[in-house]
Parts: structure tokens; sequence; C-alpha cells
């Protein structure tokens, strides 16, 4: 083991403690969960996910179709018009910060934890 | 190019073909990493490596660029995006490798030089796929894949370093 | 010796260029200066960026401040007050800034024809919104009131203000936050201001672009915690809101809230909210409270008259908007 292998043997130690630091703060706190859909850059839909949460949307974007379908608290696409359905074999995804992304759709959906942060104001 | 071409003798090039076929077949077969579309281990990386060892510099990028290139052909046009990212991947992986192995091959094992690789590899996947859909969430997978691409690049690494200990006998001696 | 040197230069360097490449991806912003005052019987939440963004929050907060001691009705030194108290009587000099505000009350009551009334005071006060002592008024109380919300007793002369019947009395609430909002965007305007938003009681201004291009302002669902949905703004608008949910009581089952409909004498029951985007800050205001008591065909249909755009929320709690704001809508239960 040389002493550039000592560095990198270091640096994936620390890489791998905040893998694990994430993971106990983000997935699994306990902070509101909302899915965040994006098509071609933009926010187009936010739907707040819990337990009792079931719907089947549809998200177009300009370079296709993909129906999300929500249940028990997860998230998976179920249809893609896509041709090479990789959005598909992700499967469920119920976690705070886990996504499936549909690339060739230009799609993704997320699952965020904080309520509205990008809310500028309310108006009431 | 005109320089390699001259030293590129037929033996030379009969190897780098054979490693050119495997690192298709290696990425061909290899699973892919979720939820980067795209995304993969990185196994093509062994011939990478084993050109850069066996041969050089500029051989170990022919041997990159040609792999990504024909990868490309095989899986055909269907999935343009995902072999945007596994390419990109591949060839910033081998770039770093090859900078590395040459700036300082003296502080690097084979494992190490791979596991840099590794690691390179999922991050310019993981910054391309977050430039195509612009999805701030992705920053959540990061650190594990870096990780996942540290561990790879150190199995990768580990196979390499059998393979070129197996072969070296085989290669060096048979012209 | 020199093998330890390396890596620690080259891990040096390495961190250089990562601190580099981060420091570009996340331009981080300067804070606003901030404030966060009561005016007006509400909460006012000030934010403004740029350069000069101390000074103009000093004169911001100044003006919010004149423009609420004038038309305070409640404070016996407010120019409305002493207005009101001499109802019938005589008429009493008030400042000009009073009298701006009064005329473009008097625009938009002519313009809604009479739907939004600033002299609904004594209706107000009968169902006990004036003095939170919340009652359901008898038949007689109502028809008094009735006669008593005739906008063209109020007479303007100069500087001064006439209401020709005794107990008549202004209540400018539901143009004042509005109005002063427009004096604030001529504030940023005149003192080259970056951008801004200022939140006066749910009423707000934006001023300028945000860094991600697009205001993003939160409906307040009116029957449940958080919001019902996001409306992306782009540039500089005004925001006025009117629901059922702020001052309310509920007797029976049945909910009174502190809209009341000019020409029945009634609370108006139509809808939840509608929430007006606009230009005008004076204009949008009055017209959130014109198109609540209307209901939500009415204020979708009527809507065109005024160059503003809508959102209503109706007593299902379904949403409904003009279509320019079709795609700037964005509902938290998945609707588009």
């Amino acid at each position: 083991m040389e002493k550039g292998d000592k560095l990198l043997a270091l640096i994936l130690v620390v890489i791998f403690i905040f893998a694990i630091g994430q993971y106990t703060f983000v997935s699994m706190s306990k902070a509101k969960r909302t899915i965040i859909i994006r098509s071609d850059g933009e926010i187009v839909q936010q739907i707040p996910l819990n337990e009792t949460t079931e719907t089947m949307t549809t998200i177009k974007s300009k370079e296709g179709t993909i129906t999300m379908q929500v249940k028990n608290g997860k998230v998976h696409i179920i249809e893609s018009t896509c041709r090479d359905k990789l959005c598909i074999k992700q499967g469920w995804i119920s976690k705070t910060g886990e996504s499936i992304v549909c690339l060739p759709n230009r799609i993704s959906i997320s699952i965020t934890g904080e309520e509205k942060n990008e809310i500028d104001s309310i108006t009431y | 190019m005109k320089s390699t071409r001259s030293r590129i003798k037929l033996r030379e090039l009969i190897y780098l073909s054979i490693l050119i076929a495997l690192g298709i077949v290696l990425n061909l077969i290899e699973p892919p990493i979720s939820p980067i579309p795209g995304a993969k281990l990185g196994l093509a990386n062994i011939v990478i490596l084993l050109a850069l060892l066996f041969f050089g510099k500029s051989e170990a990028i022919i041997v990159a660029l040609l792999r990504a290139i024909l990868s490309a052909f095989f899986k055909g046009m269907l999935h343009p995006i995902p072999l945007f990212t596994s390419m990109g991947g591949s060839i910033m992986a081998a770039i770093a490798m090859i900078l590395v192995y040459d700036l300082c091959r003296k502080h690097f094992s084979i494992v190490g030089i791979s596991i840099i690789g590794g690691i390179i590899n999922n991050l310019a996947q993981f910054f391309i796929v977050l430039y195509i859909t612009k999805n701030s969430a992705l920053w959540y997978y990061l650190p594990i894949l870096l990780f996942l691409g540290g561990i790879s690049g150190w199995v990768i690494g580990l196979i390499t370093k059998i393979l070129y200990n197996k072969m070296k006998t085989v290669v060096k001696n048979g012209s | 010796m020199s093998k330890k040197r390396n890596i620690i230069t080259i891990a040096g360097w390495i961190f250089v260029v990562c601190l580099i490449i981060f420091s570009f991806i996340n331009k981080a912003e300067k804070p606003p200066a901030t404030a966060e005052l009561y005016a007006m019987d509400t909460i006012v939440d000030i934010k403004i960026y740029g350069d000069n963004k101390e000074t103009i929050l000093k004169e911001i907060i100044k003006k919010i401040e004149e423009i609420n001691s004038y038309v305070d009705d409640f404070s016996p030194n407010s120019d409305i007050y002493k207005i009101n108290k001499n109802s019938g009587i005589k008429n009493v000099t008030v400042h000009s800034e009073t009298v701006a505000i009064i005329e473009k009350a008097m625009e938009l009551a002519h313009n809604t024809n009479g739907v939004f009334n600033p002299l609904i005071t004594p209706l107000s006060q009968i169902w006990g919104f004036r003095d939170k002592n919340y009652r359901i008024p008898s038949e007689k109380e109502i028809e008094d009131a009735l006669n008593l919300v005739d906008y063209n007793d109020v007479i303007i002369n100069k500087d001064t203000v006439f209401l020709k019947k005794e107990g008549e009395a202004l209540d400018l609430g539901g143009i004042a936050k509005g109005y002063t909002l427009d004096c604030l965007k001529e504030i940023l305007d005149k003192m080259n201001g970056e951008r801004a938003l200022i939140n006066i009681g749910g009423n707000i201004l934006l001023y300028g672009t945000p860094p991600g291009k697009q205001w993003k302002i939160g409906i307040k669902n009116p029957r449940e915690d958080g919001i019902i949905g996001t409306l992306n703004i782009e540039g500089t608008k005004f925001i006025s809101t009117s629901g059922d949910y702020e001052r309310f009581f509920t007797k029976d089952n049945k909910r009174y809230c502190h809209l009341i409909n000019p020409f029945n004498g009634y609370p108006a029951d139509k809808i939840f909210s509608v929430t007006v985007v606009s230009d005008k800050g004076y204009y949008g205001d009055a017209l959130s409270t014109a198109f609540f008591i209307i209901g939500k065909n009415e204020a979708l249909q009527d809507v065109k008259k005024f160059d503003v755009d809508i959102v209503v929320i109706d007593s299902d709690l379904n949403v409904f908007c003009t279509e320019e704001l079709k795609n700037s809508l964005i509902l938290e239960n998945g609707k588009g």
C-alpha cells in the first residue's frame, strides 16, 4: 500500500461517514414528506406523501409521458413512454431524499422532507 | 496520433482489440446503479487499466474512446441518454486514471488508481445526470455514489492486478 | 519524507479546487434588510435586497407608519376617526394622502357598482366585527345599517371630507394595505431598489426578480393548515387575498365572516377565498373584497372588465383561476 492509497482509504472512510450521516438524518427524519415532480427542469407538481395518499398521476414533458402511482406511502413509475423503461425498473421509493429519474423524458420524481422551503411568502 | 500509429505493432493491435471487445462485453453485462440512469459500475475500467499498464497512455485513451463508441453502436441508439452518461463517466475516469498514472504513479498502487477511476466515473456520471435533469434533489445520492465508486474501483483494481500479474508473462515475452 | 509532502500538497490542491468549484455553484446571496412590525391591525413583513437596502427599509417603515396613522379608525388621532366622528355634522380637513386613499376607494366603489363599499362600517358594527362582540343582529338592525352605507354620501372637497349622514363611517381596511403597497413601490422605484418582498397582512408586493426567476407565493388553504397551492409570479406584482377564515365566528354550524355584502347586509358566504394578482396595489386589494362577495361565477365573469388575474377557492375547496394563471398555479394535491 502506497501513501496515496492510504489517503484514498481515508477519503473513502470520510465519504462513508457522510453517507451514513445523510441516511440517518435525511432519510430517517420524521419530517413531513413531499413528492416533488420536475419536468424539463421545472417543478410542475408537489404532492404531500403520507401513509394514506393514494393517487395515480400522469406527468407530461416535451419528450414524453409517465404515469406515477402513489400507494402505502411509496411512489413508483408504472408506465412510461421512454424506450428503456429504466425508470420503471427503479421500483418504489419512499424515503426522504430518494429519487426516480426518467432521463429520456426529462422527468424526475423526488421526495423531500421540508414542507415548503421554496415559498417566498404566503398570501392570506 | 501519428507517432502512436507507428508504434503499434500487429501484436499490440490484437491485444488492444481483445481488450476493447472485453470492455464492451463488460459494459453490456454490468448492472445499472439506480436512480442515476446510465450510471454503471465501470467494469470497463479493467481493460483501460490493463491497456495503460501494458502499453501506455495513448493506447489507454484509444481503448477508452473506442470502447465507449463501439459500446454505443452495440447498444443501439435506443437509449441515447444513459449511453451518454456511461460514456462520459468512463472517459472521465480513463483520463483521471491516466493522469494519476502519469504524474504520481509512485504514490498509488494499481488498486489505488482504480479506486480513483471508480470515484471519478461515478462523479462524472452524477454531474451529467444532474445537468440534464436539473434536479437538485439528486445531491442526496452523491456520498453513496462516491463511496460505491470507490469500492467498485477497489474490486476492479484487485481484479486488474491479478489479471496483470497473470498476463505479464504472456504479453511482455510473447513478442 | 518527500512522498508524504507530495501527498499533502496534492490533497491540499484538490481541497482548494473543490472549494473554488463549490463557491461558484453556491453563489451565496447577501442577506436582505428585514423588518417585522405591527401596523394596520396586522403583521407586516419586509425584505429588501440590493445596495441601499437599509435606507430603503427606513423609508418604507416610515411610510407604513405614516399611512397607518391616517387610516387607523380606532385611533382618535387619525384622519378617519375624525371624519367618522363628525359624520352628519361637519367636514374635516385631512392630509392630502388620506384624500387620495378615499378617492381611490370611491373609484373602486363605482367600478364595482358598490360591491366594494368603504362605508361598510355600520354593518361590520352590528355583526360585532369591530368590537369582537360577535352576534347575529336583528332584521331591524340590518335594515337600519343598510341605510348608512350609501357611498355617494362621501363628499370630498379639496382636502376636506364630509360624511352626509350621522352614523356613517369610513372603513378603509379593504383598500389601505394595497394603497400602501403602491406607495412602497413608488419608494422602491425612486430609490432604485433592486428587489423586495413586502407582506402586509397577506397583501404582498413583489418587486423585482428573485434569483430563481419566479417568485413563489403560497395561497393559504382556507380550511386546513398550510397552503393549497403555489403561484409562480414573474416580476413586480401585487397579490391580495380575501377569505372567510381570518375574522369570523360560527353559530349553529354556520360561519359568519367579516366580509359583508353591502346590499343584503349579511356576511358573504359563496366562496372560501379569492386571490387577486394585479399591477396596482389598491386595485387588487379592493377587488379581492368585491370578488369574494359576488362569488365564483360572477367573479370569473367580471374579472375580464378589470386588468387582473384571480384564483378562486369555492366552498368545496375546488380551485379555479383565470387563463393567464393556469400555468403559474401549482396545486398541492397534484392537479397541475
